[in-house]
């Protein structure tokens, strides 16, 4: 170490000591930067200017040393031997290059160690070599163990310095260059110490030695080219430094614009993160820098996240509230460095439209309820569970009475409202562990314990028969409801439903505002109907049917003067159906206008072949009546059949009336000016209202047979008999009354003045066959 | 802002012992007090024989509130609107709500209007009983019960007979 030291003081002129250093800092910073810079560009400039670095280096190398030998001041004149000189460049060329080249792109330890004890044995090579170059006029000894020590020293440094410059940690990357320079100098100067010159004036330089002035300015020469270079790698590397500046803002503007939060992280703790994630936690962008990721997402750690997969976590907020995200993870690369890319979707909106969508496929719009389909479930869950646990529930079917009518007369908006309030009333009228549903129109749905069903059934017929007051109106309307239990009348909800259905069915038909429990004749009975619907939709096409008519005379002679046609059917094995069995249901059907027009029909034809002063009377149904096309339709038969409109006399009752008035007045009176008489069927039962008798068109009246039961006991159905009848006559109608059944009532008829007579005091409803062999005797009365 | 006046009749649908039930109308009344107050309502209610008799006067809108969620209430069964009409005046001015206390007339009224269970009554019965709800009030808070008023008013709401 002395020695060494002895030699760096005394022996160097330490100026030019200053300038190798110098040379010696420019060369790396060159060789460095340009070996970046090919790095960075591809194809062939790449390798051209991995060449231009190495051999910068090598330069560096030479050069510093040159210098060095420059510097030295041995004490007697000196000069260079040209090719060992020159040899020493090339060999030092060779010898980085193969370094590199078995350096470059590996991380294998081993191996870069190898590249480093070859990259200073080349450093070596071009000391000693460059040294056995330097000539003096006298004798040179080598202090043999000083150069050992300098190449046991310098190697392993020159490895280590390999070894670390290929490490990923920086900090250990960055002791490199330093390592590399110490291991130069200390190649430089301990090999220099190691020479030993003697003066001794019988050895002259030979004839090609260089003398140092030649020599100087050739290394000056490689020195300033190392200057060049210098300057060309920091303008490259600030050229890079500009691009990386440029990119990484525009890599940050399109993070910022992502929707998803992104956050880049080194070992946990975040590096930087976007506008988005900074917006989600709540927080500047600057704020969430230097945070470690698991203060945001604590319950995922990030070795837990894949790579491949989203997952579902939750991100904790600087407000506190934890935020359902989706999170994923990605290594990559920015810059030349690997870095976690952990991306966060916010999930909250997505939610709250699937939350909307639940909702809105399981709730009824209007009333807020639930329904059909969530009942549906519901009604399941309810009788799997009852099923395993016989544990009984009660189904309650409800159907408002007279919604229809509120509907169609004030209108929609009303009837929604209305609904609204139904639905109100129904929740106030349950437990809050009943469910309510709402099945489609004015139908709603229950789920109550057995054992409150039929508290719950009749608080609801209350509650909801109470008063509407909407917008100044009184509404009333009423409620039926129909009980099922479950599972005893049903284990799976079609059934259970369809016994609620029926249990409804049967409150309605008893006049609605009560409740029934199913029972099994219900089912029954609802069996037995539906045959008898299949038989009567059936019963046209098989010509089942039958006219049967009644005579009617004058109470006074006797004399016929026409019939009433009656429907009947012959059932093929239930024998003869009464009327009142099977016209309601025709008409709940829609079976009874085709059923009607036919019964015209037949009527029409078979009078033809009556006496030509008789008439036919035949009824109209209600629905018949609503029918805009039937005075057409009347008149069509009338021609097809040849009967002249003066014999038919079509009779309705007060109830067809009711509906629809314009369509009725028009129809009316179209059939009127056909010369067709109207009467007024059954009067006296219902409303009887005499303003219908003063607006409609009738020519005749029609006492209900209930009236002529009595007479002529009961004095008050005389009195109304008798004031039908002036009051007939004094609007110019006749009276016809029906149900004579006594000698003693057709005596009453004839006093009071009746037109007509009918009942079986005369004859019972007969076949089409015995009307007209009775008509055609010959003599047309019955005394 | 035109008024209203509506009348209905309910029965009570209370349980307990009769001072309980007294307490609960008690409760009923002063709830429907504050309530009212603020929704601009006033009127009476007569409790007794079982039956509940209430007049409510005021805006529409509120009138129609307040009527619905009384509709609401279990505390009460068949509830039965009498009237609603709109009004000149009104009859409870100093009233948000109050209880009209028992007595032989309030009975009578209640049969009365008891008689005819289901629909509605006329205009000119329901003023009189209502005049007849104010003149009990009127009297009983004067200290002494003027037969004669409440005679006088009974018999002019007495039904025809069907
Ligand atoms: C007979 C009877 C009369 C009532 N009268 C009124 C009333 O005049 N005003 C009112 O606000 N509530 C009245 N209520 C109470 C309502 O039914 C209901 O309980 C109350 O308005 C609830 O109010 P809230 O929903 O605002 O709490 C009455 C209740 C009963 C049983």
């Amino acid at each position: 170490m002395e020695t060494i030291y002895s030699c760096l003081r005394d022996a160097h002129d330490q100026d030019l000591l200053w300038i190798a250093a110098l040379v010696c800092v420019t060369g790396v910073y060159a060789s460095i930067s340009l070996a970046r810079h090919a790095s960075r560009v591809e194809g062939n400039s790449r390798k051209a200017w991995a060449a231009v670095a190495i051999v910068s280096s090598a330069c560096t190398a030479w050069a510093t040393h040159m210098v060095g030998l420059l510097a030295f001041q041995p004490g007697m004149q000196a000069g260079f031997d040209p090719l060992l000189t020159l040899m020493s460049l090339l060999l030092t060329i060779i010898g980085i290059s193969a370094s590199m080249g078995t350096a470059i792109g590996s991380r294998n330890r081993l191996r870069r160690a190898g590249a480093g004890l070859l990259l200073g044995l080349s450093i070596a090579l071009l000391h000693y070599l460059g040294q056995a170059a330097y000539l003096v006029t006298g004798r040179v000894t080598w202090n043999v163990q000083l150069v050992a020590l300098s190449l046991a020293w310098s190697l392993p440094l020159f490895a280590a310095a390999m070894v670390l410059s290929g490490d990923k940690r920086n900090s250990l990357r960055h002791l490199a260059g330093p390592l590399i320079l110490s291991a130069i100098a200390l190649l430089h100067f301990a090999g220099m110490a190691a020479l030993e010159l003697t003066f001794d004036p019988r050895i002259s330089l030979p004839e090609s030695a260089l003398p140092p002035d030649v020599v100087a300015p050739i290394v000056a020469a490689v020195c300033a080219a190392l200057v060049v270079l210098a300057f060309m790698g920091l303008r490259f590397a600030l050229a890079a430094r500009a691009q990386a500046i440029r990119d990484r803002s525009r890599l940050k503007q399109l993070a910022d614009l992502a929707v998803e939060g992104l956050a880049i992280c080194r070992d946990g703790t975040i590096d930087a993160v976007n506008g988005s994630l900074a917006t989600l936690v709540g927080c500047s962008q600057q704020d969430l820098k230097g945070r470690t990721l698991s203060s945001l997402l604590p319950d995922t750690p990030l070795s837990k996240l894949s790579e491949h997969q989203e997952q579902d976590g939750e991100l904790f907020t600087n407000d506190g509230t934890r935020v359902p995200v989706r999170l994923l993870r990605k290594i990559v690369k920015i810059g030349n460095v690997d870095q976690t890319v952990v991306a966060i979707r916010d999930q909250r909106e997505r939610l709250r439209t699937e939350q909307r969508m639940r909702t809105l496929a399981f709730t009824d719009a209007l009333t807020g309820l639930a329904n059909r389909l969530q009942f549906n479930q519901i009604l399941s869950a309810n009788c799997e569970k009852a099923n395993a646990t016989e544990e009984r529930f009660a189904l309650l079917l409800l159907d408002l009475d007279r919604f229809k009518f509120v509907n169609d007369t004030f209108g929609h908006a009303m009837g929604d409202e209305l609904l609204k309030r139904v639905a109100r009333r129904l929740s106030a009228c349950c437990g809050s562990t009943t469910s309510i549903a709402r099945l489609g129109g004015d139908e709603f749905a229950i789920i109550v314990d057995e054992e409150l069903a039929q508290d719950t059934a009749e608080t609801i017929i209350d509650v909801l028969g109470r008063p509407y007051l909407i917008d100044g109106s009184i509404m009333d309307i009423a409620a039926s409801v129909g009980i099922a239990i479950g599972p005893a009348d049903g284990s799976n909800p079609s059934v259970l439903s369809r016994s609620a259905d029926l249990a409804l069915y049967t409150a309605k038909h008893a006049g609605g505002s009560v409740y029934r429990r199913f029972e099994r004749e219900m089912r029954e009975r609802a069996q037995a109907r539906r045959q008898l619907e299949l038989d009567l939709r059936r019963a046209l096409v098989r010509e089942e049917f039958e006219v049967h008519y009644q005579p009617q005379v004058d109470p006074g002679d006797g004399r016929f003067q026409g019939a009433e046609a009656l429907v009947r059917w012959r059932h093929p094995e239930r024998g003869m159906v009464p009327p009142a069995d099977f016209i309601p249901l025709a008409e709940e059907i829609g079976l009874i206008s085709p059923l009607g027009e036919w019964v015209l029909r037949t009527a029409c034809e078979q009078a033809t072949g009556w006496p030509s002063h008789l008439t036919v009377a035949v009824n109209l149904s209600p629905v018949q009546l609503r029918d805009s096309a039937l005075a057409a339709r009347v008149m069509q038969i009338l021609q097809d059949t040849g009967l002249p409109g003066s014999r038919l006399e079509l009779e309705i009752t007060e109830t067809a009336l009711l509906q629809d008035e314009e369509t009725t007045y028009n129809t009316l009176h179209a059939l009127r000016a056909m010369g067709i008489r109207i009467s007024m069927d059954d009067f006296g039962t219902g409303y009887s209202s005499l303003s219908y008798l003063r607006r409609f068109p009738f020519s005749k009246i029609k006492i209900d047979r209930s009236f002529v039961r009595q007479v002529p006991e009961d004095q008050e159905s005389v009195a109304i008999i008798q004031a039908l009848t002036s009051l007939a006559a004094k609007l110019n109608m006749t009276v016809t009354v029906e149900g004579v059944e006594t000698a003693e009532q057709r005596a009453f008829t004839v006093s009071e003045g009746c037109n007509q007579i009918q009942g079986y005091l005369i004859s019972r409803p007969i076949e089409s066959v015995s009307i007209r062999a009775l008509f055609n005797e010959p003599l047309q009365s019955v005394a | 802002m035109p008024l209203y006046r509506l009348l209905y009749r309910s029965e009570i649908a209370l349980n307990g012992s009769k001072d309980q039930i007294d307490h609960q109308i008690d409760q009923i009344v002063s709830a429907s007090e504050q309530s009212n107050h603020l929704s601009g309502l006033t009127g009476a209610l007569i409790a007794s024989g079982g039956v509940f008799i209430q007049a409510l006067e005021g805006p529409l809108g509120a009138l129609e509130a307040t009527f619905e969620k009384i509709c609401l209430d279990l505390r009460h069964k068949r509830v039965n609107l009498i009237e609603l009409a709109a009004a000149e005046e009104r009859i409870f001015p100093e009233w948000s709500m109050i209880r009209v206390a028992q007595g032989a007339q309030m009975i009578e009224i209640c049969t009365v209007v008891g008689v005819r269970e289901s629909g509605r009554l006329d205009t000119s019965t329901t003023s009189a009983l209502v005049s007849l709800m104010r003149n009990i009030l009127l009297t009983k808070s004067a200290g002494s019960l003027d037969n004669e008023v409440a005679a006088g008013a009974s018999a002019a709401i007495r039904l025809p007979d069907r």
